[in-house]
């Protein structure tokens, strides 16, 4: 469901470039990468079951 | 200082550059296009050839995705130098160059995980490399193009809707830009392959808050 989430945004960031104002496209283009940085290093690491 | 100017003048009459704003454009489309092609083809392996994408392979996925939206940013927008502040080219292509690190970061991971001599590697070859590694070569022609943009590209570049007529104080008071009929087809396409994307990872994940790491059915349906 994250992952789908995450294409959700990006489907809302398409739509943000379509207005003149930058700033909407620029947060959620941060938020889209955040995520799927976050959601890679979760993949990366889960199955390492590090005790940090 | 005139000199200068009249130097720099006289080179943008050349008619090599009158041309160049069109072709600019039509560039802008074809990365767009180009990645809807690959998206096309990686759910044509998943739904055609009944291949189920791993995590990383739809990580690749949102990264190609985001990747091509700083085109789209520069198609919407290119008419104008600057927006809010922000340098229009500037925006779009270090958002291009941005996701295209991260994407490859990603594949270069898949890659690794299995280059090992003996490793089949995950999925069916296409044209002799796995689709991770044909993602690793689309983020390196991604931060290839979006750096000779950088470089070669002008601003207000483009052949679009407004850059060769005055906006209206109406037009330029509306909240959404207009677009060609063309830059709207592209749209729409775009716009289908991530609407595809979010039924298809959905219905791969179900009501699970993380894909598995070796997927083999599409668990809403399964549960």
């Amino acid at each position: 469901m994250v992952a789908a989430g995450i294409f959700l945004s990006l489907l809302i960031l398409l739509i943000l470039t379509l207005r003149r104002h930058a700033w909407p496209t620029v947060f959620f283009f941060f938020l889209s990468l955040a995520l799927i940085v976050l959601l890679f290093l979760h993949h990366a690491t889960d199955s390492l079951k590090l005790n940090l | 200082m005139s000199e200068m100017n009249e130097v720099t003048a006289s080179h943008d009459e050349h008619p090599a550059w009158k041309l160049w704003p069109r072709i600019e454009f039509a560039i802008l489309h074809f990365c767009v296009l180009a990645i809807c092609a690959v998206l096309g083809g990686a759910l044509w392996v998943q739904f055609v050839a009944g291949e189920y994408p791993c995590p990383l392979c739809i990580l690749q996925r949102m990264a190609m995705i985001l990747a091509a939206m700083g085109s789209v940013f520069v198609i919407t927008h290119g008419h104008y130098a600057r927006v809010q502040g922000f340098s229009v080219m500037g925006l779009g292509y270090g958002m291009s160059i941005l996701a295209a690190l991260v994407g490859l970061a990603i594949a270069t991971r898949q890659i690794l995980l299995h280059i090992a001599p003996g490793d089949l590697g995950y999925g069916s070859p296409v044209l002799g490399m796995h689709l991770y590694t044909w993602a690793a070569v689309v983020f390196l022609v991604v931060l290839l193009v979006s750096g000779l943009m950088l470089i070669f590209g002008r601003t207000p570049i483009l052949h679009c809707p407004v850059c060769h007529e005055v906006e209206s104080p109406e037009e330029s008071n509306k909240k959404f830009i207009r677009l060609r009929w063309y830059s709207w087809a592209m749209f729409w396409i775009f716009g289908a392959i991530i609407f595809i994307n979010v039924f298809a990872t959905f219905a791969e994940s179900g009501f699970h808050a993380f894909l598995p790491d070796n997927p083999s059915s599409y668990r809403l349906f399964e549960e």
